[in-house]
């Protein structure tokens, strides 16, 4: 399989992979994301509220996580295509201050578009994200068949 | 609060969303996408439709007495967003939701949620599922 390989302006070929990226999910990253995106859930913010629900600390919100492994694969993709769908279960949530680990591979690929499966992990084997997905399209592609 | 297992169906809407630079800037910033894109981004990231689509009306679901949802035990269990094309900044869209299926198993409440976009020419431009999970339903 390729590395790295996103073509210009066309969806990446089968088998190309999303290297590996880390971030931390700091606290100041979940108020960050919690200001920039209105959700102020206070299991995302606040100590006592978390644990009262049963959490060792405060969460990041599955948006956060989310929208933080899209984004790599946006960046990696470039400018076109653009991303006609992506998806996803919530499956561990990651405690603030964790690191997460996303990866991905593409597992479908035509000239209109491509599927990346994307790996969100918090430790190996310990699954942020499951059945994570993302739909990369063709300018001027339709959106989804 | 008792939670209102016939309440499929009800609906909820907010008041139009301008896809601004600024926002979706503090947005990028947030995600970590702002220090790669020094150029600037030519259309808004893809999971920034949770700014403009979501949170204007899922508060509303959160926090209607005709459902009764236990936010203290409540899980976002799912998500996806689809569009229909690439957005752009300085768009209108106006959000709307509906809670499509309810389900309660073994104590669990499983409620899905689907909201979409509309433009200003009134088409729908974007989409959204949500799967919401209440443990230990009251």
């Amino acid at each position: 399989m390729r590395e790295s390989d996103s073509r210009e302006g066309v969806p990446p070929a089968l088998g190309t992979r999303l290297p590996e990226r880390r971030r931390v999910l700091s606290p100041q990253v979940i108020t960050a994301y919690a200001e920039a995106s209105g959700d102020r859930n206070p299991i995302h913010l606040d100590q006592e509220y978390a644990r009262r629900a049963g959490l060792p600390a405060t969460i990041a919100h599955g948006m956060l996580t989310l929208g933080v492994a899209c984004a790599e694969v946006e960046a990696w993709a470039g400018e076109e295509p653009w991303v006609g769908r992506v998806a996803c279960r919530f499956s561990t949530p990651v405690v603030a201050g964790e690191t997460i680990a996303i990866s991905g591979v593409v597992v479908g690929s035509d000239e209109a578009a491509a599927t990346v499966e994307l790996s969100v992990l918090i430790s190996p084997g310990e699954r942020a994200l499951t059945k994570a997905r993302v739909d990369l399209r063709a300018a001027g592609a339709p959106s989804s068949p | 609060m008792v939670f209102h297992l016939d309440c499929a169906g009800r609906r909820y809407t907010a008041a139009a969303e301008i896809l601004d630079r600024v926002r979706h800037q503090a947005y990028a910033e947030a995600v970590g996408a702002s220090a790669r894109s020094s150029a600037g981004f030519t259309r808004p990231l893809a999971c920034f439709a949770a700014v403009y689509l979501l949170w204007p009306i899922v508060p509303q679901l959160f926090q209607d007495p005709e459902v009764g949802l236990d936010v203290e035990h409540l899980l976002h269990g799912e998500q996806e967003f689809s569009f229909e094309r690439p957005l752009a900044f300085d768009e209108l869209i106006t959000p709307e939701g509906e809670i499509t299926q309810v389900d309660q198993r073994r104590s669990m409440v499983f409620l899905d949620f689907r909201c979409q976009g509309r433009d200003r020419a009134n088409q729908v431009v974007a989409r959204s599922r949500s799967l919401f999970v209440v443990k230990e339903a009251k």
